[in-house]
């Protein structure tokens, strides 16, 4: 059966990250009053340091992941910065030993005594917004299927790689079809590699959509492109979505797809595609 | 009057983890006139859960009760001994993270009165305990039947605010009888999954695991759990395993 595979530290999985940095992403995310890049970076920063607070254990932190991030714009690259310079792929004790910089932010929490106070909590920045230039997205995936080419070589049991994809989804360098083809038609012994789309469209018309099993609702050629490629979301996936994220209606049916979700969303499936499975 | 042997205490980690790694945790305290064993099995999705498994075993196994009062007015002192232990050395920022999320872990406790030739036991959890009597399985504890597992038990946790729920999750037995020639098997939850549904199937769980013994230069029971595991059979976790004979 495919995605059964462990991940341990003997047989550790990817996760690759494909940011759209081009100009547009400098428009507001839908809702708020931060701009998509803005969001984005949050959204990644976050993650990474959820991912790697769960592969904390009491002696330091278990690589059961590598992870990488490319982004896209002015020019297409790794975009790890300061330790983690040019790693396409970093294991995740790398990734947790070597943030930019680590900012100090307060949260409510309860004082048990039915009100509020602040707790100042230690927050790790890796990424920081960018916003400029064209969307080439064929050279992103291209770059993508590369690095994702040595990770399958050498780990060709592995839990297959997922790619997370946050675009506004017009690309400027050609038709990235086929590009995004062979990405989702790799495989290590456990299934296809997966792909998640995250779009967030700067089309009038797109209205937010999460998970759909269909394209019924989606408002042009991009967002049908981005459906289209998304990859079914597996059994454990759609146990944790429904579990922790209830509202979302996902079901067995449900792409990894999202059309113009606001940053909590942006959240959301990002957690819900970096489960693929239980832990060793 | 009964006595009891301790035939076997295995403390396996999952394949391809080092012992050290292994979040299991078991003590006994044998008098003239009892047995008391205690297990716990420490939540691998929280960090320094061996820690907080290793102190709840040292000490319910001293204590003269297994009563929720009992257990409830010990934690906090407990609780305090973890954190103490866990933040000796400055963390980074991921291990203090983690370290807000609290540490769990399952407990299963069993104290055998020889005079009276009872026992009771007390469990929070999904660790299992399992009486032999005449090539039969008389009594299952706290669990009964394999589809009663679920992958989030409620577990002892080193979080105060956890205790709200605690009275409803804490089982107990008491002055269940035992006689010469029983044996009590306890077991962490992926061998005892194994062990209940092998039972539902009219096989004989608890022969194959005494078989191992009979093997004691080659590791039997590790190979065996092993092929086990590779056949997924059993699940790969830490697991642990007492065989206690009554004579």
């Amino acid at each position: 059966m495919a995605y059964t595979a462990e991940i341990s530290r003997q047989n550790p999985s990817c996760f690759l990250f494909l940011i759209d940095q081009s100009g547009s992403m400098s428009d507001n995310i839908s809702g708020q009053g931060k701009s998509k890049a803005q969001a984005v970076a949050d959204a990644i920063n976050k993650l990474l340091s959820n991912l790697t607070i769960k592969c904390a254990k009491s002696e330091g932190v278990r690589d059961y992941y590598h992870v990488g991030v490319v982004g896209y714009g002015s020019s297409v690259g790794v975009a790890f910065t300061s330790g983690l310079a040019g790693k396409e792929l970093a294991p995740i004790s790398e990734i947790a030993n070597y943030p930019a910089r680590i900012e100090e932010r307060t949260k409510k929490i309860d004082d048990g005594a039915g009100g509020l106070i602040d707790q100042k909590v230690k927050f790790p920045i890796w990424f920081d917004p960018k916003a400029s230039g064209g969307t080439p997205m064929t050279q992103a995936f291209v770059k993508a299927n590369q690095i994702i080419d040595g990770w399958i070589e050498n780990h060709p049991d592995c839990f297959p790689p997922t790619i997370i994809h946050i675009t506004d989804g017009e690309s400027t360098d050609g038709e990235p079809t086929e590009e995004i083809k062979k990405m989702v038609s790799k495989s290590s012994t456990d299934g296809n590699v997966l792909l998640f789309n995250l779009h967030l469209s700067s089309n009038p018309n797109a209205k937010p959509l999460e998970f759909p099993s269909n394209n019924e609702l989606l408002p042009d050629k991009y967002a049908q492109m981005l459906f289209a490629s998304a990859s079914l979301l597996t059994p454990f996936m759609v146990e944790v979505a429904q579990t922790s994220y209830a509202y979302l209606n996902v079901t067995t049916t449900s792409y990894g797809f999202i059309l113009n979700g606001d940053a909590a969303l942006l959240i959301a499936a990002l957690d819900i595609g970096t489960r693929p499975s239980n832990l060793r | 009057m009964i006595k009891a042997k301790i035939l076997s205490e295995y403390k396996l980690p999952k394949f391809g983890n080092t012992v050290a790694e292994c979040e299991d945790a078991f003590s006994c305290n044998a008098t003239r006139n009892s047995l008391k064993i205690v297990l716990a099995d420490g939540a691998t999705e929280s960090s320094f859960a061996k820690e907080w498994a290793n102190l709840l075993t040292n000490d319910l196994v001293k204590s003269r009760s297994f009563s929720l009062k009992h257990i409830t007015g010990r934690l906090p002192l407990l609780r305090n001994q973890w954190f103490s232990e866990v933040t000796k050395i400055p963390l980074p920022w991921y291990a203090e993270a983690k370290l807000e999320k609290g540490a769990f872990s399952t407990t299963l406790g069993l104290w055998i009165d020889f005079k009276k030739q009872i026992y009771s036991c007390v469990a929070i959890g999904d660790c299992c305990l399992f009486h032999i009597q005449k090539d039969d399985m008389i009594f299952s504890f706290p669990i009964f039947k394999s589809n009663e597992f679920s992958n989030s038990p409620f577990l002892l946790s080193t979080k105060k605010d956890d205790d709200k729920e605690l009275e409803n999750y804490l089982k107990t037995a008491t002055k269940k009888k035992i006689e010469k020639g029983d044996y009590l098997f306890l077991m962490s939850d992926a061998l005892a999954y194994w062990f209940l549904n092998e039972n539902e199937k009219s096989e004989r769980p608890w022969e194959i695991l005494l078989g191992c013994l009979e093997d004691t230069s080659n590791n039997a029971f590790e190979k065996w759990l092993n092929e086990m595991r590779i056949q997924k059979k059993i699940k790969n976790d830490d697991t642990t395993l007492l065989i206690i004979e009554i004579t």
